[in-house]
């Protein structure tokens, strides 16, 4: 506030002091010219008017000596001089005075008294003609300066409106400048004082000697103290005793002028409780002292919250962990006795052939076979926690190689026809993962065919090619954003189909269409094909008519953005 | 009061003048005839004629001084008779001076011998002096010849022309025509001037022998008989200006000479209408 004061009395001091040598300003400039014009002007003329009254006097002095007789009575001659000498200048007036100064007018006109009467706005010269050492005549030629009266009148208003232009201009261009910069400090204090005041944070400033020069009113509300307690007061009492060595040094670093970074120290709070205060300082000159000008906030919320996180982190972590663990061990201990089942009933078939009739062979023969089924079972869980729980290197997959390799590895029959349609692209990824994905699509297809000739197709879509093919999961289920940048691969068949109130259970782990005794399937493949898909932030959907065929679409993002999943993982 | 003054002041100032007038106090056979042109050539005649009858006096008539100048010099004493074309004015009343009129001359409308006109109006001359008319019948341009405010023929056009005071006060202070300040001065222009018109008297031109053409004013010639009979209105009289206690002798015989039989013989002869005696 004080400072405000100061800055409102700047302004109206400059003003003040401006007045009086602005209204001078425009005092001279409206005044001084036309008056330096107007003397200089009638001076000129008088000057002018005094040559003329000179060259008159010189032809009347003329016409005495040539006339002495009568000279004095000739006054058509005088007229004549007077007519013939005013003829061509710009004379308004000759008077003829006799040696006692008084006016001659019968010179000028026969017709009684002199009718013009001298007026103001007249200017005379004069000059003396002497005859035998008497001044006998005396000539005074009169000129008008109403031209220099109406110049002198237009100066005045030229330079009444340039000085007080001038001076307008000098008066309020400088209080204007001050004026904006006292509004732009008034502004600028407000906001700062805004900030302070209204500041969730607390602001301080603390002198060389540890004591407090300002608080704001978060101070008081965050600590529950009230500033005026703590104000010209040391910080010491304020903070954990652990943290008070660490607050020294820090504050001493600070007032060197030396970088600090964001620190935390624990504030008592008036509850006797402390808090966690997040620390900003930062040195401040004032008034010649330096000073550290700190921000407080308190921390405990985010430290709360990220310990609450980072507790729920590892709460989910373990829980994953032991799933994943759990699936693993299980796995593998049902197993060891599996295997036990696998071979016992293997040797109980061969060792016991002669004493088994057809009947028994045959459920010993369906024996293995659920004992084996089982077993696959149990890969496929194994398989499918393994997608979790281990992570291969990232790199750049030329997925046309990796096709083709897992055409070869399935080896379709001749009958199955299996094509690559479009050109894949290369995507950072998992290899061995994304093998995983067009091994099962195509086994599946392969495997299901019930056609005598089997057409497999396989291709990807750029999100950017625009075609018939929906590139994106029907909008019933979709959830992908149409704008995403994104490769749409497919692998399509003309296999059975699926009826459409299967399309989402086929992704479910177990789940087979038919039974197992007439295709032999696990019903993992396709859940441990959509875990890796989802893994890398895509969609997998199918599309089916039943007798007609089923494509498989699944999303993977272009490779810049599999960088960055990666990166963010 | 003003006019004692006067007097001083030229006793004192015009050394040269007074150096002359003591001269002529020395000498009283001598005088000098000084004043308005119109009056100048016919006096000049007649002093011829009173010289021959009076040997022993001379009589100086210088240029012109105007009638106002003739009247003045009488007043403050530089001589003692002077010559006027004009009766006093209001001022000149309370000089104490007398007035003894001894001739009139027609005044006329005057034009350089080339111009083929004839006749001119009272209309005419307004128009001309105001500058609407501009050329005589021939087409030529009308050179226009005016003369100074004051003068004794200006007076009387004035006031007997209807217009002609405005006409001739808007020319002077427009400076439209050349201005003739003696009537020496005017009558040389007008035998000169090719197309030339201005103001001049019968007397002058008639004792000079002068080449300018009179026009005929409203269709009347400027004669005598016109103007005896009233039809030419146009006329001025001369007078001889004296100070009746301060008159030289051979002044009054030179007065009287010219009011006698042969002076008024030689004044008819020339041209000139008589004064009728007070």
């Amino acid at each position: 506030m004080r400072f405000q004061e100061a800055n409102l009395s700047l302004s109206g001091y400059l003003a003040k002091r401006l007045l009086p040598s602005t209204l001078a300003i425009a005092l001279i400039i409206s005044f001084v010219f036309p008056a330096t014009y107007y003397t200089i002007a009638s001076r000129a003329a008088e000057r002018t008017a005094t040559i003329y009254a000179q060259e008159f006097s010189e032809k009347i002095y003329e016409f005495m000596i040539t006339s002495p007789a009568l000279w004095k009575y000739q006054a058509q001659k005088y007229m004549q001089t007077v007519y013939e000498f005013t003829r061509y200048k710009d004379v308004t007036d000759i008077h003829i005075l006799d040696e006692k100064g008084r006016r001659i007018t019968c010179y000028i006109s026969d017709e009684g008294e002199h009718t013009e009467k001298q007026h103001f706005s007249n200017l005379n010269g004069t000059s003396h003609i002497v005859f035998n050492n008497s001044t006998v005549r005396t000539v005074a030629v009169y000129v008008s300066r109403t031209s220099i009266f109406r110049a002198t009148f237009l100066i005045f208003l030229f330079s009444l409106a340039l000085g007080s232009g001038l001076a307008s201009y000098a008066y309020v261009f400088p209080v204007r400048v001050v004026k904006r910069a006292e509004s732009a400090i008034r502004e600028s204090e407000e906001k700062y004082r805004n900030n302070h005041e209204q500041a969730r944070d607390i602001i301080f400033t603390i002198s060389r000697d540890t004591h407090f020069i300002s608080l704001n009113p978060a101070f008081d509300k965050i600590t529950g103290w009230s500033k005026e307690e703590w104000l010209g007061r040391s910080f010491a009492h304020l903070l954990h005793p652990d943290d008070l060595p660490k607050a020294m040094v820090l504050l001493q670093s600070t007032l060197r002028g030396e970088a600090v970074d964001v620190f935390e120290l624990r504030v008592l709070k008036r509850s006797g409780e402390y808090f966690v205060g997040e620390f900003t300082v930062s040195p401040v000159t004032q008034g010649g002292a330096v000073l550290a000008l700190g921000h407080v906030r308190d921390a405990s919320e985010r430290h709360n919250m990220e310990r609450e996180l980072r507790e729920r982190t590892a709460q989910i972590e373990a829980v994953n962990r032991e799933l994943e663990s759990f699936a693993y061990v299980v796995s593998h201990d049902l197993k060891a006795p599996l295997r036990a089942i696998t071979s016992l009933s293997s040797w109980l078939a061969t060792d016991y052939a002669d004493k088994l009739d057809e009947q028994g062979r045959e459920t010993l023969g369906l024996l293995v076979q659920r004992a084996k089924r089982m077993n696959s079972l149990i890969d496929g869980i194994l398989q499918y926690s393994r997608v979790g729980r281990t992570r291969e290197e990232m790199q750049l997959v030329d997925l046309d190689t990796v096709v083709k390799d897992v055409i070869d590895l399935v080896a379709p029959p001749e009958r199955v026809a299996v094509t690559i349609e479009t050109k894949l692209p290369t995507l950072l990824c998992e290899k061995n993962r994304i093998h995983q994905v067009f091994q099962n699509l195509i086994s599946n297809a392969v495997k299901h065919l019930d056609k005598p000739e089997g057409i497999i197709r396989i291709g990807c879509v750029d999100s950017s090619e625009l075609g018939d093919t929906p590139l994106s999961p029907p909008l019933s289920r979709g959830e992908l954003k149409g704008d995403e940048e994104f490769h749409t691969f497919y692998v399509s068949d003309n296999g059975p189909g699926i009826e459409e109130q299967y399309f989402d259970k086929i992704f479910q782990m177990f789940q087979t269409l038919k039974p197992r005794d007439e295709v032999e399937n696990t019903g993992v493949g396709l859940t441990i094909v959509k875990k890796i898909v989802e893994m890398y932030g895509g969609k997998i959907w199918v599309e089916s008519k039943l007798g007609e065929g089923s494509t498989f679409r699944f999303t993977m993002p272009r490779t810049e953005i599999g960088v960055k999943i990666t990166n963010n993982k | 009061m003003k006019t004692q003054k006067v007097v001083i002041i030229a006793a004192i100032m015009a050394m040269p003048v007074t150096a002359f007038l003591s001269h002529a106090g020395a000498e009283p056979n001598k005088m000098i005839l000084a004043g308005a042109g119109s009056n100048l050539a016919i006096t000049r005649i007649l002093a011829d004629a009173f010289i021959k009858k009076y040997p022993d006096i001379s009589i100086q008539i210088p240029e012109s001084i105007g009638s106002s100048g003739g009247i003045s010099a009488v007043s403050e004493g530089a001589i003692t008779v002077g010559l006027s074309s004009r009766p006093f004015r209001e001022n000149e009343k309370q000089l104490g001076l007398e007035l003894a009129p001894y001739a009139r001359t027609i005044i006329i409308m005057g034009a350089h011998p080339g111009v083929p006109d004839d006749n001119i109006t009272y209309e005419e001359i307004i128009q001309i002096y105001r500058g609407k008319k501009t050329t005589w019948k021939n087409g030529k341009d009308i050179i226009v010849l005016t003369r100074n405010e004051g003068e004794s023929t200006i007076d009387v056009m004035k006031q007997l022309i209807p217009g002609f005071r405005e006409a001739h006060v808007e020319s002077l202070q427009a400076r439209r025509w050349i201005t003739a300040f003696t009537d020496q001065d005017m009558n040389k222009k007008l035998t000169t001037m090719p197309d030339s018109v201005g103001m001049s008297d019968y007397g002058t031109i008639a004792s000079e022998h002068l080449a300018i053409k009179m026009l005929k004013v409203d269709g009347i010639a400027p004669t005598a008989e016109n103007v005896l009979k009233g039809r030419y209105a146009l006329f001025k009289t001369l007078y001889f200006v004296f100070r009746r206690d301060n008159i030289q002798p051979e002044a009054k015989a030179f007065i009287d000479f010219v009011r006698s039989t042969e002076g008024r013989k030689i004044l008819k002869a020339n041209g000139y209408l008589l004064a009728e005696k007070k």
